[in-house]
Order: C-alpha cells, then sequence, then structure tokens
C-alpha cells in the first residue's frame, strides 16, 4: 500500500550550478515536470516510484523514492553527447557512430524565425545550404540548394523525408511541430535514396509524444511587416524634368502627350483628360501598393505519453500578410502522431497524419507601380480608379483590389502509417505506407473595378478558368534491419524494398465569353464556348537497397550501401540505376592515447564516398509526342479557317516533343573528408567537412534551332560540372558559469562551382544574361564590358567601331581588338555564386531572460541588376530611377549614367557590365528578446515555462547593391542573381508568448 | 508485387507519331503562316515585333511608315526603332523571333510533307493535292526568308532529320529561287485551279507565287505568263469599294488571291486573329467609349512623306517630283485611296458615327506626328470584331490579311510589260487600278456625310509615255496602292534603288522626325543579320552576313 510523498528539489550539474528546463518523469506514468530556472521542481510521486531526470547534453539520472524531502539531484556532463540518436532516414545511429557528413539543425533556435516557410527558416544556419528567396508573403518562392548547384536542367532541391514521407516539397510543414532536422549532405550518407538524392537529404521528425508527459503547449505571435529596402524612384516634377531633358538632347520639342512644352520645360498640367476627371498628381505609387501589415501565428499542440501510448497532436494557424495590399498567405495545419506498443514492446503501430490547408492571393504589382508615372493619380475626381494614361500602365492598386478573391486553395495530406516488429532480438521489421495528396483549387473571381466611370473592357468577354488539380503519392517501404553485437564486435545489416507511384490529375474548364459586370456573379453569354483541358501524368519508382555498417570498438566504423532504383522517367534503354556508397571512420578520442585528455574531449576523423542520382525530370521524355489542340490551350497555334468563314477553326496537329530512348538519370559522386573536434568538456565544438562533388551525365536541352521546329528539343544526358567546397560549424558554449549563460556558433561555408564540360552541339546554354558553359559556373553573367562612358569627342572618334557610339553613351570594351564592337567581344562579367556563405549566431541568458541574434551573409558574389534597365534608361515615359538624376552631360562629366535619351540608339540595353554590381550582404537576420517568468508566478496561473518574446527580423543590413532588394530568387542554369522586379523582402517586429500547462 | 508492369506508364491524350491525321498536319501547317506557336515563351505566342503582315520588316524601313507607339523607346522585342532607323544589330529579337517563326513554319510544312509521301496509293485520296498545298507553303515561307534574310538555310524531306542542324546558312539566291520555283512547279501539276475551302491554296496561288518568285529575279517573260494564266482564269478581280475591302472580313474574298485566314468562335481564347499587328491599333486615352476600339497601342504610323505622296496635282495624276516638298494640307487635292489608307484627324473614322478621328488617338504626337494606319483594320461594328463589346485585342477581328492581292498581281504584269517595253499594256493594268479607285465610294465628312471628307481628284495616264516614266508610274501606283501592305521595302531592294531613296527620304524626313537624325541605310542593311542566337547555337555551323 504506497503512500503518496511530496518531492522537491533541485537539479544541479557537476559545478553546483542550477540546470533549469530538466525534465523530471515518474517511470512508466505520464506525470512529470520541470526544473525552473533556479534548477528547482516539485512533483508527487508514490513510494517505490523511480523519477528519471534528464537534460539535454548531460547523462540520465534516476531517483527511487523513498520519502518526501528536499533532493539535490546532480547531473554529470554526458561528455560524449554522442550517444544522442539520429534519425538518419531509413534509420537512426548514434552521433557518434555517424561517419558521413551531417548536421543536426538546432529546432530551438530555428524556431525563432518568424516564417511560416521552413527553407526560410534554415536560410544561414546550416553551413552548405543556400537559401534564394522572393518575398511571398508564406515564402513558398525560397529555393533551397545544399553544396551548390549540381544541375543545369533537372531539379535542384534535395530530398526532404518527413517522418519518412519523401516529397521534395516542404512547404506545409509547419515549424512549429519539427522536434529535428538532420541535414545529409555528403553522398554515402544520402547514397540509399539513390536517384532522389543527388542534391542532399533532408530529414524531419516530428513531434512525438513522450512517456510520462501529459502537457499542452501554447504559442501565439503577432508580427508586423515592413518593407526592409528604400525603392527610390522620381516624383512627378523630377520625372517631367528628367523627359524633357531626355527629349531636348534628342533633338525633340513640342508637348508630349498632356505635358504642354514651356521652351525650358514641361508644364504640369492641372488634369491629365479633356473630361478634367483625372487631376494632375504626384503619386509614389509603390507606398500605394504597400502597407505596413500584421500577421500572427498561433499553435497549439498536446502531448501525452505513457508506457504503452503516445500522442502527439496540434493545430496551427498562421497568417502571413506580406507589405503589399491585397495578398496573403494563410494556413491551417492539424497534425496527428500517435504510436502503440504491443507484445512486450515487440510491435509498434502508429500513424503520422499531416493535414495542411493553405490558401494565398498571389500578385506582384512592384512592376507596374514603379514604373507607373507620378503624375497619374490613383484615383479620378470621382473617386473612380484612373485609367492608364500618359504611358499604358495598370492602376496597381486597382489591380491588387481586383485580384484580392483569386484565391488559390490547397489541401495536402501527408504521413504515413506505420508498423515496427521485433521478431527476435536485434532483428526488426518495418514497414509503411506513405502518402502525399495534394489538390489544388483555383477559380478566377476579377471583381470588375469602375475606371473613369465605367467598366474596364476586361471584365466584358473574357475567360474565366476553374482550374483543379490532384496528385497522390504512394511509396510503400518495407526494411528489415538486424543489429547484433559479438565483443567488441558491432554490426548493423539494412535492408528494403521500396515502390513508388505518383498520379496527377489536373482539369481546367474554360468558359469563354463571360461578362463580369455584377461581382461576383458572371454572365455568361449566349455563344459562350465551353472548353475542358485535361492532363495525367503519371510515376513509378521501384527500390531495392541494402546496407551494412560494421564498428569496432566504438573506434572504426566502416559502412557500405547499394541501391537499385527503376524509374519510368528512365528511357527503355537506360531502366536500371545502381548506386553504391562506402565510408570509414575513425573516433581517435576513443583511442587509449586519449581517452583520459582532459583538453580533447571528441576527435573523430570521417570519409566518405557515394554515388547518387538525380531524376527530377520531366516524364515521358523518351516519347515522341504529338498533340492537337485538345491540349493544353493551343487552339490558335494549331487551328487554321481553312474554309474562310472566319467562324471556327479546322484542327491542327503537331509536334509537341522530341525524344531520347536513352534519357536517364544524373549522377553525383561525391567524396567527403572531415573531422569533429570536442574541447573541453565539448564546449568547444569544430566541425570541418571538404567534399569533392561531381555530377555526370547532366541533364540538358541544348539550346533549340529553329530549324529543329518548335517541338521542345530532345533532353539528352551530357556534360559534367563540379562543385568543390569547404564548410565548418564552430561553437563555443559555456556552462556552469553561473546564472549567466551564453553560448556562440558560427557557421561557414564555401564552394567553387564549374562546368567541367557540355557536350552539345553548341556548348553552351544561354538564358538572357545568363550563360553556362564549360570553365564556368553555372548561369555565369554574359555580355560585352562597359569601360565607362565617353566623356570627349576625341574618346569617341578614337574608339571601335560601336554603332550608336556618342558623348554621353556607353563605352564597349573592343575585347578582341578587332576594331568593331560587336557580339564576339562578350564574355564573362559576373559570377552568381558567392565566395562564401556564413552565420553567427550569439545567445546569451541571465536568470530569466534570454536574448538571441542571429547574423548572416554573403559574399562575393554579383547580381544583374536588370531593374535599371528601365530606371537608368529614359527611354520610355515610365517612371525612372533616381539615377537619371544624376545622368551623364557636359557639365556633369565625371558622371557614370549615360547621358538621358529617348532611343537606344547605342543598344545600352543589352547585356553588359554595366547591370553588373556585387551583392554582397550582412545582416542581423533575426534578434529575440524574452523572458521566462519564475517558475513561483507562473504556478501562480497554473502554467509553466511562460515566456513573453520580442523578436525583429533583418532590422540591420549593409549591402552596396543598388537595386531594392539583395535577396533575389531564382537557383538554376535559367538565371541566378537576375534581379528583376520580384516581391521585395520585409522586415519585421514580432511579440509573442508562449507556455505550457 | 514486383514485375514490369510495376514501372508502366502512358502518357495522357497524346498522338503517337504513327498515328497522325494527314488532314490534321496541312491544317497546322497553314496555322503557321500567322506565326504564333505553342513554345510556351510569349515571343511564338504574339508575333507583335515580326508579324506575318511585315509591317516592321518592310514598311517602317521603307519610309512608309514609323515604328509608332509610346515613344523611341517604346520598343516591341528590343529592335524594332533600329528596324526603323537602319541600326540593325545580330542579337535582335526582332530578327530572331522572325527567324524562327519562318523556320518554325517550314518544320511543320516538312512533317507533312513526310508523312504524305510516305503513304501508299489509295491510303489517303487527297494526297496529291495537299502535297501541292504543303509545296506552295514552303515555297511561302523560303521566300518570306530570302526576302528578309537573303542567306538562308535549305533542306527538303529528303535531308535526314540528323542532318538539319548541320545545314549552312549559305545557299546562293539562285539555288534558293530554282528551289521555290521547283516547289511551286510541282504544286501547279498536283493542284485544281479552285478549292472549295476558300482558305486553301489551289493551282492559282501557286502560280502567282511563281510569278513573284520570276518577279524578284526580273524574269519578265516568265512573269507575264503566269500572271496571264491567273489573270485568264477569271477566278479574281478588283472589288467594288476599297474601304469594304480594307475594312469588310469576307468582302475581300475574290481579290485576295492568297490571304491568311482569321477566324473568331473557334474555341480559343480571342481567336486566331493576327496578333502580329495587334499593336497597331489607335489609341484611345482613358478608355474612351466613344473611341471605335477602346484602346491601342498607335504603332505603325503612316509617315508624312507617304501622306504626302497621296497629292495630286490639277490633273489628278500624283506629283512624282513636287510631292514632299509641302507638307499635305487640308485643302490639297489628294487621291481618295488616301482617306482609306491613312486615318487623319477630323476624319471619319471607317463606319464610326459616335466621332471623328481625334488628335489624341495618336500617342506621341511629337515624335511620331498625327496620321495612324487605317488600311487592314476591321470596322468597328462589324461582327467579326474580336471582343464585343470593344475592347482587347482591340482592332483585331477575322479581316484576313492579304498575302497576295490580285492587284498585286496585276502591276506585277504591269511592270513586267513596261520592262519589256509594252507600255502601253502596263500603263492599262495601272489605270484600271487607279479607275477602280475613282470609282469606288469615297469617305465622307464626318459633319456633313453628302460631302467628300477632302478634295478628292484621281485620274488615269495617258498611255503614251516613254518607258522611264511608265516605269516611275508603276512605282509610284504600287506605292499608293499597296501602301503599308509589307510589299514596299522589298520592291525598292529589287529595285536596286533602297539606298539612294532611303538617303533621300531621311534627308527630308528628319526635320520632321528628329529621331531619324543620323539615320542611313548601309547596303549590307538590305536583309537582316542572321540572328546571333542560332549563330552561337549552331556552333559554328552557320556564318554572319558581311557588315554586321
Amino acid at each position: 500500500f504506497s503512500q503518496t510523498k511530496t518531492i522537491t528539489g533541485t537539479v544541479l550539474d557537476e559545478n553546483e550550478m542550477p540546470i533549469p528546463g530538466a525534465t523530471i518523469v515518474v517511470k512508466g506514468t505520464s506525470r512529470g515536470t520541470m526544473t525552473d530556472f533556479d534548477g528547482k521542481f516539485q512533483i508527487e510521486a508514490e513510494e517505490g516510484e523511480v523519477l528519471s531526470i534528464s537534460f539535454i547534453g548531460f547523462s540520465t539520472k534516476e531517483l527511487l523514492v523513498e520519502s518526501a524531502g528536499n533532493y539535490r539531484i546532480m547531473l554529470s556532463d554526458d561528455v560524449s553527447q554522442l550517444d544522442e540518436v539520429i534519425v538518419t532516414g531509413y534509420t537512426s545511429e548514434r552521433k557518434s557512430d555517424i561517419a558521413g557528413a551531417i548536421t543536426v539543425v538546432d529546432v530551438e533556435d530555428l524556431n525563432r524565425e518568424v516564417s511560416p516557410n521552413i527553407i526560410t527558416s534554415l536560410q544561414g544556419r546550416v553551413p552548405g545550404i543556400q537559401v534564394n528567396s522572393g518575398g511571398t508573403p508564406g515564402g513558398n518562392d525560397s529555393q533551397i540548394t545544399i553544396r551548390g548547384l549540381t544541375t543545369i536542367t533537372a531539379g535542384s532541391s534535395p530530398l526532404w523525408v518527413i517522418d519518412g514521407v519523401q516529397t521534395f516539397n516542404p512547404a506545409s510543414l509547419n515549424p512549429e511541430e519539427i522536434a529535428s532536422i538532420q541535414v545529409l549532405k555528403d553522398g554515402a550518407s544520402t547514397a540509399l535514396y539513390g536517384t532522389s538524392a543527388a542534391n542532399g537529404v533532408i530529414v524531419v521528425t516530428t513531434k512525438r509524444g513522450k512517456e510520462g508527459v501529459s502537457e499542452f503547449s501554447v504559442k501565439s505571435e503577432t508580427t508586423l511587416n515592413m518593407l526592409r529596402d528604400d525603392i527610390n524612384i522620381l516624383n512627378a516634377r523630377q520625372w517631367a524634368d528628367v523627359y524633357y531633358q531626355a527629349r531636348a538632347n534628342d533633338g525633340i520639342s513640342g508637348d508630349f502627350n498632356v505635358l504642354a512644352d514651356n521652351g525650358s520645360g514641361f508644364d504640369l498640367p492641372e488634369f491629365l483628360d479633356e473630361a478634367e476627371l483625372i487631376r494632375a498628381s504626384d503619386t509614389d505609387w509603390v507606398d500605394v501598393i504597400i502597407d505596413d501589415s500584421f500577421s500572427s501565428n498561433t499553435d497549439l499542440s498536446y502531448r501525452y505519453g505513457e508506457e504503452n501510448a503516445q500522442v502527439f497532436t496540434s493545430l496551427n494557424y498562421t497568417k502571413d500578410n506580406g507589405i503589399q495590399k491585397h495578398t496573403y498567405y494563410e494556413r491551417y495545419n492539424a497534425r496527428l502522431n500517435t504510436s502503440f506498443d504491443f507484445w512486450d514492446d515487440r510491435i509498434t503501430i502508429g500513424e503520422n497524419f499531416l493535414y495542411s490547408n493553405f490558401n494565398e492571393v498571389k500578385a506582384n504589382e512592384f512592376e507596374n507601380a514603379i514604373l507607373q508615372n507620378p503624375l497619374i493619380p490613383v484615383y479620378t475626381v470621382d473617386g473612380d480608379y484612373t485609367a492608364p494614361t500618359i504611358q499604358d500602365k495598370a492602376n496597381s492598386l486597382a489591380n491588387l483590389w481586383s485580384n484580392r478573391k483569386n484565391e488559390q486553395r490547397n489541401n495536402r495530406f501527408l504521413g504515413n502509417v506505420f508498423a515496427n516488429i521485433k521478431i527476435i532480438e536485434g532483428l526488426t521489421f518495418d514497414t509503411s505506407l506513405n502518402f502525399d495528396y495534394t489538390r489544388f483549387a483555383f477559380d478566377t473571381r476579377t471583381q470588375p473595378f469602375v475606371q473613369v466611370g465605367r467598366i474596364p473592357s476586361v471584365f466584358n468577354n473574357i475567360t474565366v478558368a476553374k482550374d483543379r488539380n490532384s496528385s497522390l503519392r504512394t511509396i510503400f517501404t518495407n526494411l528489415l534491419t538486424y543489429e547484433f553485437e559479438m565483443d567488441k564486435h558491432r554490426f548493423n545489416v539494412l535492408g528494403g524494398i521500396e515502390f513508388t507511384k505518383e498520379d496527377f490529375e489536373s482539369e481546367v474548364e474554360l468558359t469563354n465569353g463571360v461578362d463580369i459586370t455584377e461581382y461576383p456573379t458572371y454572365i455568361i453569354k449566349s455563344d459562350a464556348e465551353f472548353r475542358t483541358v485535361r492532363n495525367e501524368i503519371d510515376y513509378r519508382k521501384r527500390s531495392f537497397f541494402g546496407s551494412l555498417k560494421y564498428i569496432f570498438d566504438d573506434r572504426y566504423i566502416l559502412s557500405g550501401s547499394l541501391r537499385r532504383d527503376e524509374s519510368s522517367r528512365f528511357g527503355p534503354n537506360n531502366k536500371t540505376a545502381y548506386y553504391p556508397a562506402g565510408s570509414v571512420a575513425w573516433n581517435v578520442s576513443n583511442e587509449n592515447f586519449l581517452e583520459d585528455s582532459k583538453f580533447i574531449s571528441n576527435l573523430k576523423l570521417r570519409g566518405s564516398y557515394g554515388i547518387n542520382g538525380n531524376d527530377q525530370i520531366p516524364n515521358y521524355l523518351y516519347l515522341s509526342t504529338f498533340f492537337d489542340s485538345s491540349i493544353g490551350n493551343a487552339i490558335e497555334f494549331l487551328n487554321y479557317d481553312i474554309d474562310g468563314d472566319g467562324i471556327g477553326a479546322a484542327e491542327g496537329i503537331v509536334q509537341a516533343r522530341q525524344a531520347n530512348p536513352d534519357i536517364k538519370w544524373e549522377q553525383t559522386a561525391q567524396t567527403n573528408v572531415g573531422f569533429d573536434l570536442g574541447l573541453l568538456n565539448n564546449r568547444i565544438s569544430l566541425t570541418a567537412d571538404f567534399f569533392d562533388k561531381r555530377t555526370t551525365d547532366l541533364i540538358l536541352q541544348p539550346i533549340p534551332q529553329a530549324i529543329n521546329g518548335e517541338a521542345e528539343p530532345p533532353f539528352i544526358n551530357a556534360g559534367e560540372v563540379s562543385n568543390i567546397g569547404f564548410e565548418a560549424i564552430l561553437s563555443y558554449r559555456n556552462r556552469g558559469e553561473g546564472v549567466l549563460r551564453y553560448g556562440i556558433d558560427l557557421n561557414f561555408s564555401q564552394y567553387e562551382n564549374n562546368v567541367e564540360s557540355l557536350d552539345t552541339d553548341n556548348n553552351f546554354l544561354l538564358n538572357g544574361v545568363s550563360i553556362t558553359r564549360a570553365g564556368d559556373p553555372i548561369a555565369s553573367f554574359y555580355g560585352l564590358i562597359a569601360d565607362g562612358i565617353f566623356r570627349t569627342p576625341e574618346e569617341v572618334a578614337v574608339h571601335a567601331q560601336q554603332p550608336g557610339k556618342g558623348l554621353g553613351r556607353i563605352r564597349y570594351r573592343d575585347l578582341n581588338n578587332d576594331g568593331v564592337i560587336n557580339t564576339d567581344d562578350r564574355t564573362i562579367i559576373g559570377n552568381p555564386h558567392p565566395d562564401f556563405i556564413y552565420g553567427i549566431n550569439l545567445n546569451v541568458g541571465y536568470k530569466g531572460f534570454d536574448l538571441s541574434a542571429y547574423f548572416d551573409g554573403k559574399q562575393g558574389h554579383d547580381l544583374y541588376n536588370i531593374q535599371r534597365n528601365l530606371g537608368d534608361f529614359t527611354y520610355f515615359s515610365f517612371n525612372f530611377g533616381q539615377n537619371t538624376l544624376d545622368a551623364w552631360t557636359p557639365e556633369n562629366a565625371n558622371s557614370n549614367i549615360p547621358a538621358l535619351s529617348t532611343s537606344n540608339v547605342n543598344n545600352e540595353t543589352q547585356p553588359s557590365s554595366y547591370f553588373v554590381e556585387d551583392g554582397s550582404y550582412f545582416r542581423l537576420k533575426n534578434i529575440t528578446l524574452g523572458y521566462t517568468f519564475p517558475q513561483q508566478v507562473s504556478d501562480n496561473v497554473g502554467l509553466t515555462d511562460l515566456r513573453l518574446y520580442l523578436s525583429g527580423q533583418n532590422l540591420f543590413n549593409t549591402t552596396s547593391f543598388t537595386g531594392f532588394d539583395y535577396e533575389v530568387a531564382g537557383l538554376g542554369a535559367g538565371g541566378i542573381g537576375v534581379a528583376g522586379y520580384g516581391i521585395p523582402h520585409t522586415k519585421t517586429i514580432t511579440l509573442g508568448i508562449s507556455t505550457k500547462f | 508485387c514486383v514485375s514490369e508492369d510495376d514501372l508502366e506508364v502512358k502518357e495522357f491524350n497524346t498522338i503517337s507519331e504513327d498515328n497522325l491525321e494527314p488532314e490534321a498536319l496541312v491544317i497546322s501547317a497553314y496555322s503557321a503562316l500567322d506565326y504564333r506557336f505553342n513554345t510556351g515563351q510569349f515571343r511564338d505566342l504574339w508575333p507583335l515585333d515580326h508579324a506575318p503582315s511585315n509591317w516592321g520588316t518592310s514598311d517602317i524601313r521603307s519610309g512608309d511608315a514609323y515604328k509608332g507607339g509610346g515613344g523611341t523607346g517604346d520598343n516591341p522585342g528590343g529592335g524594332m526603332h533600329q528596324l526603323e532607323t537602319h541600326d540593325l544589330f545580330p542579337s535582335s529579337e526582332n530578327g530572331y523571333n522572325l527567324w524562327r517563326s519562318i523556320y518554325f513554319g517550314l518544320k511543320r510544312v516538312d512533317a507533312g510533307i513526310r508523312f504524305l509521301v510516305n503513304l501508299e496509293d489509295g491510303e489517303f485520296d487527297k494526297r496529291d493535292v495537299r502535297l501541292g498545298e504543303l509545296y506552295t507553303l514552303r515555297a511561302h515561307f523560303y521566300f518570306e526568308a530570302m526576302k528578309n534574310f537573303g542567306s538562308i538555310v535549305w533542306y527538303d524531306e529528303n535531308t535526314p532529320v540528323v542532318e538539319l542542324t548541320s545545314i549552312p546558312n549559305t545557299f546562293d539566291e539562285a539555288f534558293i529561287w530554282e528551289k521555290i520555283e521547283d516547289d511551286l512547279n510541282k504544286a501547279i501539276s498536283l493542284l485544281p485551279d479552285s478549292q472549295v475551302d476558300l482558305g486553301r491554296v489551289n493551282a492559282m496561288v501557286s502560280r502567282a507565287y511563281l510569278a513573284k518568285a520570276h518577279l524578284y529575279q526580273e524574269e519578265w517573260q516568265d512573269v507575264l505568263t503566269q500572271t496571264n494564266i491567273v489573270i485568264n482564269s477569271g477566278q479574281y478581280r478588283l472589288v467594288e469599294d476599297i474601304e469594304r475591302l480594307y475594312s469588310e472580313p469576307g468582302y475581300g474574298n475574290l481579290e485576295n488571291i492568297f490571304a491568311i485566314q482569321f477566324s473568331i468562335n473557334d474555341g480559343s481564347q480571342f481567336g486566331n486573329l493576327n496578333f502580329g499587328d495587334l499593336l497597331n491599333s489607335p489609341d484611345s486615352p482613358s478608355d474612351n467609349s466613344n473611341h471605335p476600339y477602346l484602346n491601342g497601342d498607335d504603332f505603325h504610323k503612316p509617315s508624312q512623306n507617304l501622306a504626302n505622296a497621296f497629292k495630286v496635282g490639277d490633273n489628278g495624276l500624283p506629283l512624282f517630283n513636287s510631292f514632299n516638298s509641302i507638307n499635305l494640307g487640308n485643302d490639297d487635292l489628294v487621291d481618295p485611296r488616301l482617306d482609306h489608307t491613312i486615318g487623319r484627324p477630323g476624319i471619319t473614322w471607317k463606319d464610326w458615327t459616335p466621332m471623328a478621328q481625334q488628335p489624341n488617338w495618336s500617342r506621341d504626337i511629337g515624335t511620331y506626328g498625327l496620321f495612324v494606319r487605317k488600311k487592314n483594320m476591321i470596322y468597328p461594328t462589324s461582327d467579326g470584331l474580336a471582343s464585343n463589346p470593344n475592347g482587347f485585342p482591340w482592332a483585331l477581328g477575322n479581316l484576313d490579311f492579304p498575302l497576295i492581292k490580285y492587284s498585286d498581281l496585276l502591276l506585277w504584269k504591269a511592270e513586267a510589260s513596261i520592262e519589256t517595253g509594252d507600255v502601253a499594256t502596263g500603263i492599262d493594268i495601272i489605270n484600271r487600278i487607279r479607275l477602280r479607285a475613282k470609282n469606288s465610294p469615297y469617305v465622307k465628312d464626318f459633319e456633313n456625310p453628302s460631302e467628300d471628307a477632302a478634295n478628292y481628284l484621281i485620274n488615269t495616264y495617258s498611255t503614251g509615255m516613254s518607258q522611264e516614266m511608265a516605269i516611275q508610274a508603276l512605282r509610284f501606283e504600287r506605292r499608293l496602292e499597296l501602301a503599308n501592305e509589307g510589299h514596299r521595302f522589298f520592291d525598292l531592294v529589287r529595285w536596286g534603288i533602297a539606298a539612294t531613296y532611303t538617303s533621300e527620304y531621311i534627308s527630308n524626313e528628319q526635320s520632321r522626325r528628329p529621331y531619324l537624325s543620323g539615320a542611313n541605310l548601309a547596303p549590307h542593311e538590305y536583309y537582316l543579320p542572321i540572328p546571333q542566337v542560332e549563330i552561337d547555337a549552331s556552333g559554328g555551323t552557320y556564318t554572319q552576313r558581311s557588315g554586321y
């Protein structure tokens, strides 16, 4: 007959300093608590029960309850810290057994990032990861690469393995529900994922119930979004003066549109139209379309665990309103992770379910707003939206308003059902049925707006589309693992078989001939036409794989693996791929000569080699395909009014794709050498890795030559690209220095990207300014060298033949000295790949306060500033950038901005180094100040870990880039760092509260 | 669970190579005439800067039109203004886009021919006729390539597909002309003189093209032979009402020997329309609903020089030497075709009653003046207009665009006759064309519809004139009758007068249009540069024309 005792105590470290946040659980029950900031706890337990006291980085201690009382419990440093088990994909491994390059992300740090998107949160946090993002609310335009770009045409996203579910799209993940993230970077660590692994693998496990814990967590935060970088354009008077001067320079005088030439400039009119409805204004159009906004994020989760059952469930609502009016991203997530143990824990059955509903209203009116003429008012004198006047830029605010209900609706159901059977000691069978179902719905419901007294024509006789698509991917994975030990020998054997099936279906219903006058009702005209465009895409993959790991005496680690993949995307002549890998490691610190070292607490040398594949290519490339106008929206391209009556058209047919029956995967072979070093009880740790990654059989689509016709040219496997680099993390963490806690992490990564060969007919790929060719990095900038401006007639006279050369114009360099400036003078004018990327994480805590600051930066990469195309050159009566105020004139002879002109005789918008700028930046990505109330205070309201925090993102930025956003989306041969008119990023301030009960 | 079927996938709703419908292949070759292709690229979707009407590559290079739009910097494709100022450069999008369109068209033709020639006898009863159509379309596309680029790549159905990219662009003109003639002669032997489907090529179309090919080679007798057959067939005539010919869908069917057929209500988003000319309708500030087309971009603006050319003397004949010394005034005597061809402020716009033409239909008067394009634009009230009520795509509708008109062919015969010394026959034909204009209804005054809108006067030439004078009359007549229909620049080049003519044009016009100052047409600029992208992509197979 046991008796309930009240146990109080203090948990201390070896230096007798209190450990806050340690977990105290009554073993075999769901009862538990945590220590407060003074390391104190209180719990009810019955005599004979056992308390388990644990804290990360320390050895777990157990305490038998004999009597009530106050205990002092001392935890000792878990020196190795390396017994921590890490999920590495199909398997879990002790950290000390790992021989590859795997970064374990600090999830707690990650959750300080105020972003609903996991990719954005990871930016800068992991060495070797590069993230390029636009500023779209929700961050869904973020792209990520690991250790440089290995591909030119195929997908570059790493594989995400979320609780075993493989996907290339992690967008639905709520960072709050993540328990751990491991980034697998080297070829051997990722090799078991074979043909999906060439871009690296990110393994995510979500939170689960924990034995002895029954706990609700609540977090709620509100974020103020503001425009991060200034956008500088001209006001109305400046614009009129600049444009007048540009015309005058060209010898054009007289009135322009509604602007009267007064002999020395334009008079700004009172009205822009004869009817006097449009009053000339001085509109800052960027200011018109942006608004500081609030975003919110609310998270509620519950976890519960007892001996044979664990439950974790969470609900999350997040809404990101961005800074552009009438656009947003919102997401509802619900998760349920449970597992049950049967038959003496020999069978575990469970599931991980994520339901995600996310909806977006997307638009980008920044180009319209930046280029819109400032003379134009937003509204007419009657209060209607102003129609395009002066030039044909639409009213960007009206566009945003009318688009505001055009919501793209997404549902995703992702997860698995699994069973785990321990057949005999060490032998386990795992089976899981993984699924990823997505459904997309988009109905255009553009609302007509009144514009100068009438509804614009664009809402009459239009086509409305009802767009639906869905895809279901199932991955059926079966694994058999056998772990056994003999003396000092440990073995781990794995065999697996996996089948992947993906079916995509889309249906677009088009109604052609609709009037919208009474929103949201349509009037479908009597002669309207209806069409339904359907498509289906199937994908299959069949895989067998196995691995063997051998560890001797915790000192020597040897492992190898092999995967065989067959994919429906590969051509009939190349159906099957094999991916071998091997790795070795030496735990030097477990050798006798280091075992007792007080200085070196951990030293491991690692080496690995592995071959991976990339099959993120379109399907059916081995088929030659023709289509008629029932596919896509192709009637106007294929059909012809052959009977000549002007009504209706006969159906045509055309080749859509040229086949390559040999098409296969891209193959990446990666060598990795690295070490882990821990000093002074691992207070200082350094991990460094060198890698050499070579991708062969690149999937390329050579530059099409018109002679081959309009059909997509065949994809071929040719060429090689290399990424050679280095990355390191250096951390220092104090421990036991009293109530003051602090730590610092530095991460650094660097890679050299180089196209080794490109065995196509034309040997290069050129997309606008971005060239990919042998000997240079992927997507290098290519063009003429702009050699300043002609400042004297003599300079013009002696210069090579350059059509359009003249005073104040750009002088291009005659690179081949043939006396003519032409396309033969083009060269590499910039490299969009950074010299290095780095992150600095500082955190400090004092009693209940915690402060962390996170800096990141990217150094030594070029950006191609296309904004200067229309911004610096006054060819068109759009608004211009402020550079035009400093344009070259004989009096302003030192200016580097070409003279104002309304024509482009010198062809200055052609690709040249004039537009190339250093894109390096350094910023304070996040700073967070938190305060956790003492347990006594929160106890009064029945809460634990009550924390308030204030966080700022992007509050400090430094860059010399003159465009309006130094972060530029795009990561592929199509263009990296080409700065156009993306949605600019925000800076934000967040106030949040979190607690548990 | 492991079997070969596990990996089997099927592509949805596509057609395999061995399952093609020959008629549909032929239709898609015709469909290429409008230069719209389904590559997913904007340049191929809307050929605004390289239209099949050749408004950019002919009219604005010839002095008959300005580029227009919202200033010289409003430059579709990036090289439109440079076409007008003859600052051609190999990396221009415009030339690249045109090259693509022509070779895409050739590839569609080729796909059809390869399929048809491999059919067994009796498999497809229309095989020979359709082959004849395709040979004629092939001649059309090579003709366009010759006129525009001069140095082109040639292949036919006997060229192995894998060798297509190994063919250089250095075939000489004689070789290409021979191939064009071969195709047309084959077509003539296969085709009936007329076809039920109006849009199809018949033997007369092939003959007209053959005549045109001979015309470009100054093989005058052959021109006469072929034009006579077409004329004697009686299938074509000069229609009576010029305004309707230029404005009313279907009205020109008898005069159009070969026209690109456009359609509406065909299931496509806007229609199969002349998107190459989308930008060329006049502007309407503030979406004024009294405007005929509600909006437009005001490209392809008739030049002052062209407008002046419509002035006539008291005898109703052109002022060959003095027309350009003083700008056209409101009270001047003018050829009645002026106001069918060129839009002028204050003048009635086709059948539009809410307003006469306004100055603000022009977007940048300071740069480009007040004339707007009027010819080959659909009646604003036509039920063939693509949008209803008016709106995007503005003035586009199912009005066909004429590639070869009967009047054009008649003038070829006239030219061949005069060049061979038969001035009387030549002048007779010219007079026939002038009489049609004289007898066609004139544009009426907007305020007072019982009166003409201007002082119109047109008379015939006397047949007794020197060959030299007759050549002058012929060339002037071609300019007036076919103004801004995409022929003029190519005429100037084949007459060998492009450089001198252009130089004189610019010397006067630059005082009206300052942006023309310094412009100069060098002889190498008679042809567009070979697109840089194609040269780069060819890996050395293609070579640039000298001078670029």
